[in-house]
């Protein structure tokens, strides 16, 4: 459009004040020419007479060519207007005119230029964002770390992120292929729910769990309809997340629940049956009597610090275990601690070694916890060691601690399992200890403790040859 | 007067197969300790048992691996065979009474009492069911 409009121009504005006067003095001739006619003066004025309407009507005449002329153009612009497309640029002119109609449609003009700029910079703005936001919306996409997919009508995977692609231990693009196909062969098997998923409109969520172990990985795979899906193009939306962490550990929980379940209900059973024994029978000697008492007592004894080590695993799942120091009288700790796994190092014949210096430093400790610590391991020594093996404990005194060393002739620990044995819930896969009652907390508590009192705790270990474990508890307060 | 049926305990707790040991005794029967399924194994091939009282759980051989070797051998087919389990350990008890036909399945903790109440009764119902064989 004309970049012209605006004001009409000075001279054309001069020429139209000159008009209008002339057309004054026209008409004031007119009014002169009546008067001197009904004053019988016209005769001698008659060239005045005729030359003014002659005058009269050219001026008129010009006026209303200037209006004519005026509409005529914008007619033929809105002529032209009506047959362009309409992605066509408007051919539409300011009009040089002051006439109001002019200064209208000029007006009009304006509006339209204005808003016609207002479109096109909204339209590139709109395009900027759009942009932006595509590609803001890509970056999150990619970021998430559970993997997403689209698929079409046909379960092909039209679009898909990174963390997808690891999931199902893909390189490349997945697209164009089949989600389900890929499932199966991650899996290695076609338990799939095929039946839900045949469903289009059906949300359906499932585990997958890779060929038969949960070690080997657990995929949460939920499918959504797409909203606002018309083509078959993108359907179906897609989630995977590995859930195999969360699945090992609810198993692990499953198995300390049973295993503390166990744990609990074996010495209860032990107390009620020779509770029962002494109060049925009659004419039990006295030593016998003794030795079901002592037994009973054993068992309380046992389900007690049962019930201890599971409100410390409490406690320290929870963050909150703390210790109650005293200075502590090692030896004596040492000898409470032996007598408490005796009975189990004597029922297997066990051969127990003790290297322990005189007058042992005392130490300002928490003796409850560092003695169950302690039990734990000289426990964990008789529990893994064969029917007449070996097991050991020196003490040694150095400046600033004192070093705990538990040694047995056991089954020993795999080295690729040594890095886990203080884990919590952590039980070897060696058929040799899933024999054995064992809640897997025992080693995790006693490590535990020892990073509490600031000392450490190791392990040397090999497989059917034995283990070492080496508690170190510093002197001073760590 | 007949010897009454001797009895097999296999149990690796040793505290609970006493005690179950003694009062089986002080009801007269014969008792033999196994502290696992492998030893019981190796009692059963030496000598003669009338009943077995076997814990499910157990090192190395289990309560139920101990029952279904003795179902294979046709010495020990018919000898009844009583499981005990603690109840954390949650037993088919269908399954182990259909496929290995155990005779009864109770759970720690128990009375000694019942249990020795439950030995006399599977040894009479086994001896009724041997009469009517024959």
């Amino acid at each position: 459009m004309s970049s012209h409009i605006g004001e009409v121009p000075l001279t054309r504005r001069l020429v139209d004040h000159f008009l209008m006067f002339g057309l004054a003095c026209v008409l004031a001739c007119i009014v002169l020419s009546l008067l001197l006619g009904w004053n019988g003066l016209l005769a001698a004025q008659a060239p005045m007479t005729a030359i003014a309407p002659l005058l009269l009507l050219l001026v008129g005449g010009w006026m209303l060519r200037r209006t004519v002329r005026l509409n005529s153009e914008i007619e033929n612009q809105l002529r032209r207007m009506a047959v362009i497309s309409s992605s066509a640029e408007l051919p539409l002119q300011p009009l040089a005119d002051n006439e109001p109609a002019a200064i209208g449609w000029n007006a009009i003009l304006q509006r339209v230029a204005t808003a016609d700029s207002l479109a096109a910079v909204e339209a590139r703005l709109s395009r900027s964002l759009a942009g932006l936001d595509q590609h803001r919306l890509e970056r999150l996409i990619q970021s998430l770390p559970d993997g997403l997919a689209l698929t079409d009508a046909a379960g092909c995977i039209t679009h898909s992120n990174r963390s997808l692609d690891a999931l199902l231990d893909v390189e490349g693009s997945m697209a164009g292929q089949s989600m389900r196909d890929r499932l199966v062969q991650w899996a290695g098997h076609e338990e799939i729910p095929d039946d839900k998923l045949a469903e289009p409109l059906r949300t359906t969520v499932f585990e997958l769990c890779r060929g038969t172990s949960v070690a080997a990985g657990v995929l949460r795979v939920a499918r959504y309809p797409l909203a606002g899906s018309q083509s078959g193009n993108d359907v179906h939306v897609w989630l995977l997340r590995d859930v195999t962490q969360q699945r090992l550990a609810e198993e692990a929980r499953n198995q300390f629940v049973f295993t503390a379940t166990h744990e609990l209900r074996t010495p209860l059973a032990n107390i009620k049956a020779y509770a029962e024994t002494l109060v049925l029978h009659e004419g039990i000697d006295v030593e016998q009597q003794k030795s079901f008492c002592n037994t009973i007592n054993a068992e309380a004894t046992r389900l007690s610090r049962f019930v201890d080590e599971m409100l410390n695993i409490n406690q320290m799942e929870a963050g909150s275990l703390s210790l109650a120091r005293h200075e502590t009288d090692i030896e004596r700790l040492l000898q409470e601690a032996f007598e408490h796994v005796q009975p189990q190092m004597h029922q297997k014949n066990l051969e127990f070694q003790q290297a322990i210096p005189p007058k042992l430093s005392k130490l300002f400790v928490d003796k409850d916890k560092v003695s169950a610590a302690l039990v734990n391991l000289l426990g964990n020594a008789a529990k893994y060691t064969p029917d007449g093996g070996r097991v050991r404990l020196e003490v040694v005194e150095e400046p600033g601690e004192l070093l705990f060393h538990v040694e047995d002739s056991g089954i020993g620990i795999a080295a690729e399992e040594l890095s886990q044995v203080f884990n919590k819930f952590f039980r070897s896969s060696d058929d040799r200890v899933r024999d054995v009652s064992g809640n897997g907390l025992g080693l995790s508590f006693t490590q535990e403790v020892v990073r509490l009192h600031g000392g450490q705790l190791t392990v040397h270990s090999e497989l059917d040859k034995g283990s070492r474990f080496t508690m170190v508890l510093p002197k001073k307060q760590g | 007067m007949p010897d009454l049926p001797s009895i097999l305990i296999a149990e690796d707790n040793r505290v609970m197969a006493d005690v179950l040991r003694f009062n089986l005794a002080r009801s007269g029967f014969p008792v033999t300790v196994a502290s696992n399924g492998l030893m019981a194994v190796e009692l059963l091939q030496e000598g003669a048992f009338d009943l077995v009282i076997s814990d499910y759980q157990m090192p190395g051989m289990n309560g139920e691996e101990l029952c279904r070797w003795m179902r294979s051998d046709p010495r020990y087919r018919t000898v009844p065979v009583l499981m005990c389990s603690a109840k954390g350990y949650e037993l088919d008890v269908s399954r182990l009474q259909e496929e290995l036909d155990i005779s009864r399945i109770f759970y720690k903790p128990f009375s000694p009492r019942d249990v020795v109440e439950l030995v006399r009764l599977t040894l009479e119902q086994q001896s009724s069911f041997v009469t009517d064989e024959v």
